[in-house]
This record gives C-alpha cells, structure tokens and sequence, in this order.
C-alpha cells in the first residue's frame, strides 16, 4: 500500500502539471500553511533527485514549478528535440531587453538613449515574439508607448520571477565599474566615491587636468 | 606605413560590424587602449573614433545618424577641454566630459545585464521542460527528419572557444613546437573515414597543445573552404556535426 505523503502531493502535483503550477495553488492543494512551504518542500525534493543521480529537477519558473532536464543530458535530448519556436535574439535585442526588463513600464526615447541608438527594429521584432509588450501610454507629449516584459520572457530565459533581476537601484551593485581600467594615484580613494561628486569635494574637480593642447600621454599604451 | 594601414582596415572590418551603437564602440576603444573612463584623453578618444568612421565610409558601410552626433558630441568636449580655465573658484564647473562618462557607465552596465541574460537563456535552453505539454512549442522530431542548421563562421569559433576554455583539454605545449596543418586534416579526414561523420568536440577529445587545438581548427576551416566537409549544427547550442561532403571530393 503506497503511503500518501505531502511531498509526494507536491512532487505529483508538479508533476503532473501541464505549465509552471503556482507556489499557492500547490499549497491550497497540499492543505499547506504556507508558500514558503512549498518552497522547502521542493528544495527537499531537489536534493533527493540529486543524491540519487536523476537526470531531472522541479525549478522555479514563471512563478511557478515545474520538471525540467539538467543540462547535463541537453546533447541526448538534442537528439530527439527540436525546438523551432526558440526565436533568434541579437546582441541588440538583448540590450533593448536588458533595459525594459529592469525599467519596465519604460518608453522608446529612454530606451534610445540609454543605448545611444535607435532601437525601434528589435523593439518591433520583441514585441512580435511576444517577449515585451505594451504595458500603456506615458502622459506627457507624443504619449509614447510603455514597454514591459511578459511572462514569456520569463519563460524563455529561465528566470523565476522579475524581482530575480536587478532594480534599476541595484544595478550598479550587481555591475559597477570594476571592468574599467582605473591607474593607482597616490590617493586611490579619489575615485571611489567619484560617481556622485558632492560640491564640497573640491579636490577632486580640481584633480581633473584640462589639457591645453589635448594631447595625453598618460594613457598611450 | 601601407602595412599598418591595411592592417588597421582589417581590425576595423572585423569590427565594425559588431557595434550596437557609439557608445558600444566608444566602450571598446576605451578597454583596448586601457583608459581611465574617469579621465578620458579626449583627442585621443576623438581621433580614433573619427578613424573607424572613416573606415565605416571606406568600407561602404551606413554610417548612422547616432555614430555622427556622437561624433559631434565628442568634438563640443574638446572644444569645451580646450577653454582656458578661469582663475575663480572652479568646483561649480563640471568637467565636460562627465556627461559622457555618465553615458558610458550606464549604458555598461545594461550591457553587462544583457550579456548576463544571454548566458540564462543559453542554459535553458538547454533544460527541457518534462513531455507532454498542451501548449508545447517544442515539436518532437527525429534526428534524420531534423532540418540541420548550416553554421555560420561565427558560431565555428564560438564553439571552438568555449572547447578551449574548458582548461582540462588543453595541456602546456614545449617551445618552438612544430605543427604540420597538413597532418591535422589527413587527421579529420581519417576520423570522417572512420566514423561517417563525427561530432565538432569529439574532434578535441584528446588532450591538445594550444598550438595543436589551433591547427586542427584551421585544418577544419580549410577543409570547409575546400568545400570537402560539411559541417551543421542540429539545434541552436545544439551538436554541431562534421560531414564529409561527397561533391567536394576529387577536386
């Protein structure tokens, strides 16, 4: 006789779920107190498939769960699997991506000129594949187009819930400067705080050289 | 000096085509030449940006509006870096240049996140949701039924380089090593023989040198260039195989 246990609900559940099931559908199921639950549950589940060397995981997805193949087997299934639907994305719809994903609802001029060009063509081809959609209109002249993510776009790159991604405050956290080749000064920290130079910091506006004749010798190398 | 010119017209051809915009190139030129973004050398900067321009309208390519206005841009700094500096308290006058170093960073660090997508998107494409899906996009097909991909150059080295990344296959090579490209295609000729047709990374699945890994992908090329092989790629990041190719024989 086969016991009935809350994680086998849940692992059923997911299981047998056509699309990504939600945290709170599974726990109103399961007679759960909490999503959280779920969540250990889950993680519970996960590291089972592992110890015992399954070739599957539950991921969160979409805001949902849902069994997906590790990538470990992504060759074999390759060989069964196509999948046509997987739309070509350029380097410059990833860019335009990247911006609406974090400034979303967000129109064409802020787009634009954060890229400093015109990306009305991968916006257009975005929009078709359904990974951004228009989200309404700004108030102000022209009433420009809003731009957001769908849950396609989640779909697509894997990724749980928005919120996975960095808000437009936390992206310098996530990638600050630190690939820009800064020479060590005699005062490095001149140039740490430089991002927001505060009027008082009168010595660093006065470390700026203005060259009379343009040329700088420092940096040719 | 023609040397160095045409030579210049190849890393620029090579390039150019690459760039999202001004501020993309702008990036490159400042990590190639190492500039401190927080003090950039503005001639320097304007000189050799007007450069790749001129070689856009060298090679026929469009230079886009934004390419000009940034050109523009670059040039209002200088203009404004060139002024004398006036004797009175200077901490109300912003640098000229901060403007655009706002620019840069941030349109760096949506770059970052883009390249950071890419590689999420890469992996999930490769984790595939479990059967049986009513709203699956996903169509089942066998591998002989299966349309293969014919793979553009890019991809070729793209696949190369993520091999060679893989530091466990490469082994350190002995100096002055010698490599005989000739050798390396009799060898992915005698593997095509062997096999019928082989995968792009069995091709690698000996420890290699560097110099040696180099020169098997060379011979690949050339022997693709003789139009003696084939090579497809079942599925975006998907294997990528090597065919012999029966018309090309002979010739």
């Amino acid at each position: 006789m086969t016991e009935v246990t809350k994680n086998g609900i849940i692992e059923a559940l997911i299981f047998s779920s056509p699309s990504p099931i939600s945290a709170k559908r599974i726990a109103s199921i399961a007679a759960l107190e909490s999503e959280k639950d779920v969540d250990s549950i889950v993680d519970l589940l996960n590291t089972q498939y592992e110890k015992n060397g399954r070739a599957f995981r539950i991921r969160k997805i979409a805001g949902g769960y849902q069994f997906f193949s590790i990538v470990a087997y992504a060759p074999y299934i390759g060989e069964i699997f196509v999948d046509r639907s997987q739309p070509h994305l350029t380097r410059a719809m990833l860019e335009v991506l990247s911006i609406i994903a974090v400034k979303q609802p967000v129109t064409k001029p802020v787009i634009d000129s954060i890229r400093g060009a015109d990306s009305g063509g991968s916006i257009h081809t975005l929009l078709e594949k359904g990974i951004v959609t228009v989200k309404g209109r700004q108030k102000s002249p022209g009433r420009p187009f809003m731009y957001a993510t769908t849950r396609d776009f989640l779909k697509l790159f894997g990724i749980s819930d928005i919120n996975e991604l960095p808000s437009e405050d936390e992206l310098p956290e996530f990638f600050g400067e630190e690939d820009f080749h800064i020479p060590q000064l005699d005062n490095p920290e001149e140039f740490e705080d430089k991002p927001e130079i505060a009027d008082s910091e009168v010595e660093n506006i006065d470390n700026y050289e203005i060259q009379e004749d343009g040329e700088n010798t420092e940096t040719n190398g | 000096m023609n040397n160095n010119r045409s030579e210049i017209d190849i890393r620029c051809r090579v390039h150019l085509e690459q760039f999202e915009g001004p501020l993309d190139l702008l990036l490159y030129l400042i990590k190639r030449d190492e500039i401190d973004i927080y003090d950039i050398p503005i001639t320097h900067v304007v000189r050799e940006f007007g450069l790749y321009l001129n070689r856009m309208k060298d090679l026929d390519l469009a230079v886009a509006g934004e390419y000009l206005l940034m050109a523009s841009l670059l040039m209002s700094i200088k203009a404004r870096m060139l002024l004398p500096k006036p004797e009175v308290d200077t901490s109300e006058i912003e640098d000229p240049r901060m403007e655009l170093v706002e620019m840069l960073i941030e349109y760096q660090r949506y770059k970052k996140l883009s390249e950071k997508l890419e590689r999420k998107r890469e992996e999930q494409m490769r984790q595939f949701p479990k059967g049986a899906y009513p709203d699956s996009r996903i169509s089942m097909k066998y591998v002989q039924e299966q349309e293969l991909i014919p793979l553009d150059t890019y991809s070729l080295i793209k696949a190369a380089w993520d091999l060679l990344k893989q530091k466990n296959q490469i082994i350190p090579g002995e100096p002055r090593e010698k490599i005989d490209i000739g050798e390396r295609i009799t060898y992915i000729q005698t593997f095509l023989a062997e096999n019928g047709r082989g995968r792009f990374v069995d091709l690698f699945v000996e420890k290699t040198t560097p110099l040696k890994f180099v020169a098997t992908f060379i011979a690949l090329l050339e022997l693709i260039k003789q139009k003696k092989i084939r090579v497809h790629q079942q599925s975006q990041f998907g294997n990528i195989w090597i065919y012999p190719n029966p018309e090309g024989r002979g010739d």
